[in-house]
């Protein structure tokens, strides 16, 4: 490695330190909202760096920066747009022109997402046999809704006998939560895969309803399940969501009565748009904690998903028994199991999962769904 | 009896590592083959939190004891050998530092400079990139995905995302160790470097010169040569070699997908020194760095993927071609094509990027910091991303 004799000197700690600290500075005066966001979310107090009054100088900073932002946001999209015109154009090559003719509409209807959106088969008529779409699903040429208006599903996906959701390879399962959920959606994923039912894997860690300056579930909610013709939607989160929310600029202590109605009326948001789009909502509660603040937390927002999910078409599933090994009430990090072998359920911090936990989650979503066995032509 | 007391020292190190790093996947092996004969134990898990760092502190102590048991140093001041274990930049992923080149540092009474600020400042932007804004997203929008539910997409794609996760891995490794030198040196201290431009490797030896080059040495000082490196015969050579691999795959963590990623990689640079020793010369060339990059790649998907059921799972996810493509696969492989040219001139880049940083006026460099900082933050995933290696 050359190095430049320049390079090589010894620089000055001031003037470094300067560079630095000035950098600094100007950074946190171009996203101070971010640090004030980061700070809510993560030690649930406020820091204070926003100022009300929109046009001082101070905030000059955060409306250059939201500026820079929509001009990147742009770009963005038609690199998106590009993206899928490429996407679509790579479909073209490898599966004949025939692909044009079905991709074109969609990309009309569809905007950008279209090619993305529309590249998997679907249909909206329940009774197409679930053996021919297995078949339709594995053969080289992939079958399109000729028209988008169509693909809108009509109804609910329909119950068992026993209550559980009946699911066809025309369902597509979302899948909502934080960290927690993070960990058992691939396997869920994988799962329904098998039986060609697709997903969409919405989790991201840290997220939750207390805070939508910082993420924004229901609005979240509100686009995916149009764009992606959810019909099935599943909800796991609550880790990040035991502390104090802000509130019209004050804080609202956890689980006072303002507090439960303000979360409430956000579960509330969720399931009934979801409802609204004949979409069938499972809720999971959160299970038992090893830390005590967030332990006893759970079990008010558990009381909440539970009532906020009674109207027979959403449903709530409670998490506690099956990670408690009988015991719903207290926490277990290892649990035994019937022929007496102890396996370790929870990660270290008291609220994640291992392996093991992770997959006895995704056995207790996936048992609320009757699952099609399709037979995959090789 | 200095040599006792070394060799006491190296067995407790290691001993601890093994007890805080394996004891649960120990646990389950034991308790699954008592029940095979038959004993039904149920041992009992411990709730063991492990200790930040215990990994990379306990490779620097064992070269740390090496030295001292060998004669090479005479042992440094408590306090001094304890800042040399827990020097907070590296302690928790590493570089790898050798008592002579970081212990050294620490022991100099010469008034402690500030070395190289602009390439510091350089190594941190460089940090930034790689990380927050590129790895981060490879991450979200071609690895997670993919890894996660292989059978839903098909081969191109996957093919694609096997690449994704090569890059992803590189990129931010490669730029928390740039973020850790470049820390380091502004505290005064130079570190060794840890990567350099390994997927450019002609061959896989060469290319365990340019990954985790702290590891990669390591292993060849305290593991492969005291196996007995190459002293004892090729063949010889060839196991230890395989050895060393292997035990680094299950330094990784006791899970059977780690020891096949380190044996494919100890039974590849065996294929290359059978090669060269019928051809009589080094395996070297472009076609060479393709096959050495897909190797490491094929390697990789053992690596990241949840079990090595499911790693031979997305490999054979390889030969499907049914459905259509979701994903912009022509514009993956065409970022891979950028990410090899940018590699390949990314030297001469630095070196001017850095000689331009050296001629800017102090005022105008904040300014230019920060818009670059406030670029990348805005390209990147919103959230606090965390470093692979910390896991390990």
């Amino acid at each position: 490695m050359t190095k430049k004799p320049s390079a090589q000197k010894n620089s000055s700690p001031l003037a470094t330190l300067s560079v630095l600290a000035a950098t600094l500075a100007l950074v946190i005066w171009l996203r101070h909202d971010a640090l004030d966001t980061y700070w809510l979310q993560t030690k649930h107090s406020e820091l204070g760096l926003s100022e009300l009054s929109e046009d001082s100088p101070w905030e000059g900073g955060v409306r250059f920066t939201n500026a820079l932002s929509e001009a990147l946001t742009t770009q963005e999209s038609q690199l998106d747009e590009l993206g899928s015109r490429m996407t679509l154009a790579a479909n073209i090559v490898l599966n004949g022109p025939e692909f044009l003719e079905r991709g074109r509409s969609a990309i009309a209807a569809d905007g950008k997402h279209g090619a993305a959106d529309n590249a998997r088969p679907f249909s909206s008529s329940v009774e197409v046999s679930r053996l021919k779409l297995g078949q339709a699903l594995t053969s080289a040429a992939p079958t399109f809704a000729p028209d988008n208006s169509m693909t809108e599903r009509a109804e609910l996906p329909p119950l068992t006998g026993d209550g559980r959701i009946v699911l066809t390879p025309q369902d597509k399962v979302l899948l909502v939560g934080d960290s927690m959920m993070q960990g058992v959606a691939p396997h869920v994923a994988r799962a329904l895969q098998k039986a060609n039912i697709s997903t969409v894997d919405l989790s991201r860690q840290s997220t939750g309803l207390a805070y939508p300056s910082y993420f924004d579930w229901p609005a979240t909610v509100q686009k995916a399940i149009p764009t992606s013709k959810i019909t099935v939607m599943v909800v796991f989160l609550g880790a990040n969501d035991t502390w104090d929310m802000l509130l019209g600029g004050r804080f609202e202590r956890f689980g006072t009565e303002k507090w439960q109605s303000v979360y409430a009326s956000r579960i509330d948001s969720m399931v009934k748009y979801a409802e609204s789009q004949h979409v069938r909502v499972i809720w999971l509660g959160a299970p038992n904690m090893g830390r005590e603040k967030i332990n006893s937390g759970v079990k008010v927002l558990n009381q909440l998903y539970a009532t906020g999910t009674n109207d027979g078409v959403a449903r709530y599933v409670s998490t506690r028994e099956i990670l408690g090994g009988g015991d719903s009430d207290i926490y277990q990090k290892h649990i035994t199991k019937d022929d007496g072998k102890i396996v370790t359920v929870r990660t270290d911090d008291g609220i994640h999962f291992t392996r093991d936990g992770q997959v006895m989650l995704s056995n207790l979503i996936l048992r609320q769904f009757e699952i099609p066995t399709v037979h995959k032509s090789s | 009896m200095r040599r006792v007391f070394a060799a006491i020292g190296i067995i407790g190190s290691v001993l601890n590592l093994a007890v805080f790093k394996y004891f649960d996947f120990f646990r389950e092996t034991i308790q699954n083959a008592a029940s095979a004969v038959d004993l039904n134990w149920a041992l009992p898990a411990l709730d063991i939190l492990l200790p930040v760092g215990i990994s990379f502190y306990t490779f620097q102590s064992i070269a740390y004891i090496v030295a001292v048991g060998r004669g090479e140093r005479a042992p440094g001041t408590p306090l001094d050998t304890a800042l040399y274990l827990a020097f907070f930049p590296t302690l928790l992923a590493g570089p790898i530092c050798r008592p002579d080149v970081l212990l050294a540092q620490i022991e100099s009474k010469e008034k402690r400079q500030l070395l190289q600020a602009d390439r510091a400042i350089w190594l941190i932007l460089s940090a930034l990139v790689k990380k927050v804004w590129l790895a981060s997203w490879l991450a979200d929008a071609w690895v997670k995905p993919l890894f996660a539910n292989p059978d839903a997409y098909q081969g191109l794609e996957l093919l694609v995302g096997m690449y994704a996760f090569a890059v992803q891995i590189y990129l931010d490794f490669s730029g928390y160790s740039d973020l850790v030198i470049g820390m380091a040196l502004l505290l005064g201290y130079q570190l060794p470097a840890n990567f350099n431009y390994p997927y450019l490797a002609q061959n896989l030896r060469e290319f365990w010169r340019r990954w985790h080059i702290s590891l990669s040495t390591w292993i060849r000082d305290y593991v492969y040569i005291p196996l007995g490196g190459s002293r004892k015969g090729w063949w010889m050579a060839q196991g230890n070699l395989l050895s060393a691999m292997v035990i680094s795959g299950i330094w990784h963590g006791a899970s059977l997908k780690y020891i096949i990623w380190g044996a494919m990689h100890g039974f590849g640079v065996i294929a290359q020194n059978i090669i060269e020793k019928f051809r009589g010369k080094p395996v070297r060339g472009v076609l060479a760095t393709v096959i050495t990059f897909h190797l490491v790649c094929v390697a990789w998907v053992f690596f990241r993927a949840d079990g090595w059921h499911e790693a031979v799972n997305y490999l054979s996810g390889f030969g499907r071609f049914d459905g259509p493509l979701q994903l912009n696969v022509v514009g993956g492989l065409a970022l891979l094509v950028v990410f090899f040219v940018a590699s390949y001139f990314s030297q001469n880049f630095s070196e001017r990027a850095l000689a331009w940083l050296n001629t800017m006026p102090l005022l105008l460099k904040p300014l230019v910091l920060a818009t670059v900082v406030l670029v990348i933050t805005l390209l990147g995933p919103s959230g606090v991303p965390a470093f692979l290696y910390y896991s390990y």
